[in-house]
């Protein structure tokens, strides 16, 4: 890819993505909060395709993008429902929220700057055979244990959402 | 075959599945107690068979296989046939069904695997599946308003900090290329100068802190604890704790040993706070749950300071505690159960007079509270007494004082319950039945308390065997 | 030129804002949304290393794919819960919910 192709995207896609975070902050529906949560991370999703990585922004699309925002709008239409405004969106306690995650943001932005990454010069493998290999050998037993998390989750979800029958 | 090696979780995760199917098909609930016990039992075997413990094929090298794996595996599975035991009250009477059980069999093979994981993934999905077990779990009471409630903050803070430890995870891996514990340690002494480093640092003791529940971490331990159905927080205190544990000391003395002059401040620091603040929230309490929570934030501490030893002695006495602590903790929480479901309450002034409803129970929650606590004849005192002679030994006077001048401290409120236990008289005369499997459970632990703590050779001898080549220096 | 650390930087802004919204919400299913862009920002520090640090063994893509099965089993475990307290409590403040001293 053109370098200045790559320049110009990933400031779009980053000012995309940090724009959408904050009007989630101060958004005061949850309904448009959850839009512009599909907003940063279909964003995110543009982000992995300049690192090289397109099964994982395929794969961002499907599983967060797709189906976790649409249960998010699920329940929001089963609770509050849609067009509720909210007087107050922050907690009394939400000054601490905000000392700890600007002091953490300060501190990471300059230890991360500041370190000499070893960077390894190379193209990245492109190939899903490469990603398949690695999941399906060495990481065969945690991929297992991922689908227990998957098998506890789901009967854990089923078990907590669903109306005891007298 | 490296598979073989993982028998014993194959036996536990093959009877949760049992259960959970069994229950489509019959109604009556009794029997999967015993499923779930058998499943333990069998497992327990399985571990002491010969089959290839030291295995190392490219599948299994994402975990360990060594004696401290094998230790903990067996601690755990232990602990977790006695949460089964003192369970059977409780889910009978909140109508539980076998969802209850198999979740309990999901978190025993979460805290099995976390306790050997090798590796950066293995480790964290490990760590995942235990923690959504026990979200799952504090939850499980759906009629009880408390329960759903610490199970939200349980989860909301849980995943806080499983992303914060994550993102140290994410560095460490990005300083070395690595994911393996033994890469990263050979790796590192090349870039742990760096300040992503002791940013990944902050983040590593950030998030560990959370789920050893150290105490500027420690906010969600009581609420959870109160909230959760008894034996669920009796379960959460020995065994995701002990797991968290295992894990840190895996990363901490195995991955970044060469660090250690960066972390080692820390550790007592962490270790000072959570037992005084542990100990002196402890003393105003009024909930036994709530107490036995403080009281657990500050035995994390002196479990703490056995890791700050720095030395394969303070390991040693590490591992001892979390043995003795198991067994005191359980029976402490088991006579807690009892009394809970049977008259309803769980503040520590109804406990009045019950050497004369119970003498057994008052026999047993006494003889735990004053193993926390630390007295002689009992699993605690070898316990600490270890632990502070590790931490002695390696000059580090100033915190075995603080320890002790804790132990005093925590004595009182202990004894406030003995006191209410033997002394204050009883508001009503009725007697407390305890069933058969609450029984066996009480006696089991309180057979252990003594025996670790009136013959703790052997085991001291054990332990000594699996630190002695752990230890990287 | 677009460096390593320009993810890096985009991915702790990102992580510090989830941070915050999570720590000050209100409303539960917000702090849930905020928690997915905690996750989120960290999965896209562990890709841009793994191209940048190991393009060829892509293990932070690998790790990756981890975070997000368990993120999204995460987010439908907690989603269960606010149902189960919005049945009977009818609220899905935090703030509301408060039986336990917080």
């Amino acid at each position: 890819m053109a370098e200045g192709v790559f320049q110009v995207a990933f400031y779009l896609f980053s000012t995309l993505i940090i724009g959408s975070a904050l009007m989630m902050v101060i958004s005061r529906s949850l309904f448009y909060n959850a839009l512009f949560l599909l907003v940063v991370l279909l964003g995110t999703a543009g982000i992995y395709v300049l690192l090289n990585a397109e099964f994982l922004a395929a794969m961002q699309i499907f599983v967060y993008a797709g189906a976790l925002t649409v249960l998010l709008l699920f329940v929001i239409m089963l609770t509050t429902g849609r067009f509720k405004k909210e007087a107050k969106i922050f907690h009394s306690q939400s000054v601490v929220g905000f000392i700890v995650a600007i002091s953490l943001l300060f501190l990471s932005l300059f230890s991360l700057n500041l370190t000499s990454w070893k960077i390894v010069v190379g193209e990245t493998s492109h190939t899903l055979q490469n990603l398949a290999n690695f999941l399906f050998t060495q990481y065969a037993l945690p991929f297992e244990i991922a689908s227990l998390v998957l098998l506890v989750a789901l009967i854990g979800a089923i078990w907590l959402a669903r109306r005891e029958e007298e | 075959m490296g598979y073989l090696s993982f028998l014993p979780e194959m036996v536990i995760l093959a009877f949760a599945c049992i259960i959970l199917i069994l229950d489509l098909f019959s109604s009556k609930k009794n029997y999967f107690f015993s499923l779930a016990l058998i499943a333990l039992v069998l497992a327990l075997v399985t571990i002491f068979l010969p089959f290839s413990s030291n295995s190392n094929s490219l599948i299994t090298q994402m975990f360990f296989r060594d004696s401290m794996a094998k230790f903990f595996r067996v601690t755990f599975i232990v602990a977790a046939s006695l949460i089964i035991l003192i369970s059977n009250d409780w889910a009978r009477k909140s109508n539980f069904r076998s969802e209850y059980y198999s979740f309990i069999l999901f978190a025993t093979l979460g805290i099995m695997l976390m306790a050997s994981a090798g590796e950066l993934v293995s480790m964290y999905i490990s760590l995942e599946l235990t923690s959504l077990s026990f979200y799952a779990l504090v939850a499980f009471s759906k009629g009880d308003l408390k329960s759903s409630e610490a199970g939200l903050k349980y989860l909301i803070l849980g995943v806080i900090s499983s992303d914060v430890l994550l993102f140290g995870l994410a560095l460490i891996y990005g300083l070395t290329g690595a994911t393996r514990f033994s890469e990263i340690a050979s790796i590192l002494p090349r870039t742990f100068s760096e300040p992503a480093f002791l940013l990944s640092l902050i983040f590593l003791v950030a998030g560990f802190g959370f789920k050893i529940a150290l105490v500027p971490f420690h906010m969600w331990v009581p609420d959870a604890y109160e909230g959760a159905p008894t034996p669920v927080a009796a379960f959460m205190s020995v065994g995701s704790k002990a797991a968290a544990f295992a894990i840190t000391i895996r990363i901490f003395l195995g991955a970044l040993a060469v660090a250690q002059n960066f972390w080692s401040i820390l550790l007592p620091l962490l270790a000072v706070l959570s037992m005084t603040l542990g100990n002196l929230v402890a003393l105003v309490q009024t909930n036994i749950k709530r107490m036995l929570a403080y009281s657990s934030i500050a035995q994390a501490g002196y479990v703490l300071m056995g890791i700050a030893a720095l030395s394969a002695f303070g390991i040693s006495g590490t591992l001892y505690y979390l043995l003795a602590y198991t067994f005191t903790n359980i029976c402490a929480f088991a006579a807690v159960t009892v009394f809970a479901s049977q008259t309803g309450s769980e503040e520590i002034k109804d406990f009045a007079g019950l050497s004369q409803r119970s003498p057994t129970l008052a026999l047993a929650l006494t003889i735990s509270l004053l193993s926390l606590a630390g007295m002689p004849l009992f699993a605690g005192f070898v316990a600490k007494f270890y632990i502070f002679a590790s931490v002695a030994l390696q000059k580090l006077y100033w915190l075995v004082a603080v320890a002790l001048i804790n132990t005093a401290i925590s004595l009182y409120y202990y004894l406030m319950v003995v006191k209410q236990i033997y002394i204050v008289p009883p508001v009503s005369k009725e007697p407390i039945l305890i069933s058969l499997p609450s029984r066996v459970a009480l006696q089991l632990t309180v057979f252990g308390i003594l025996l670790l703590g009136i013959y703790p050779g052997p085991f001291i001898k054990t332990i000594g065997a699996i630190t002695k080549n752990l230890f990287i220096t | 030129m677009i460096t390593l650390n320009h993810f890096l930087t985009l991915g702790a802004i990102l992580f510090c804002i989830g941070l915050f919204g999570a720590l000050s919400k209100r409303n539960i299913i917000a702090i849930m949304m905020f928690l997915e862009l905690m996750t989120n920002a960290v999965n896209l520090s562990l890709i841009s290393f793994s191209k940048y640090i190991t393009p060829i063994t892509i293990r932070g893509q690998i790790f990756a794919i981890f975070v997000m099965v368990v993120t999204a089993a995460e987010i439908g475990l907690g989603l269960a819960i606010v149902l189960c307290i919005y049945r009977s409590r009818e609220t899905t403040q935090i703030d509301e919910v408060n039986l336990l001293k917080w």
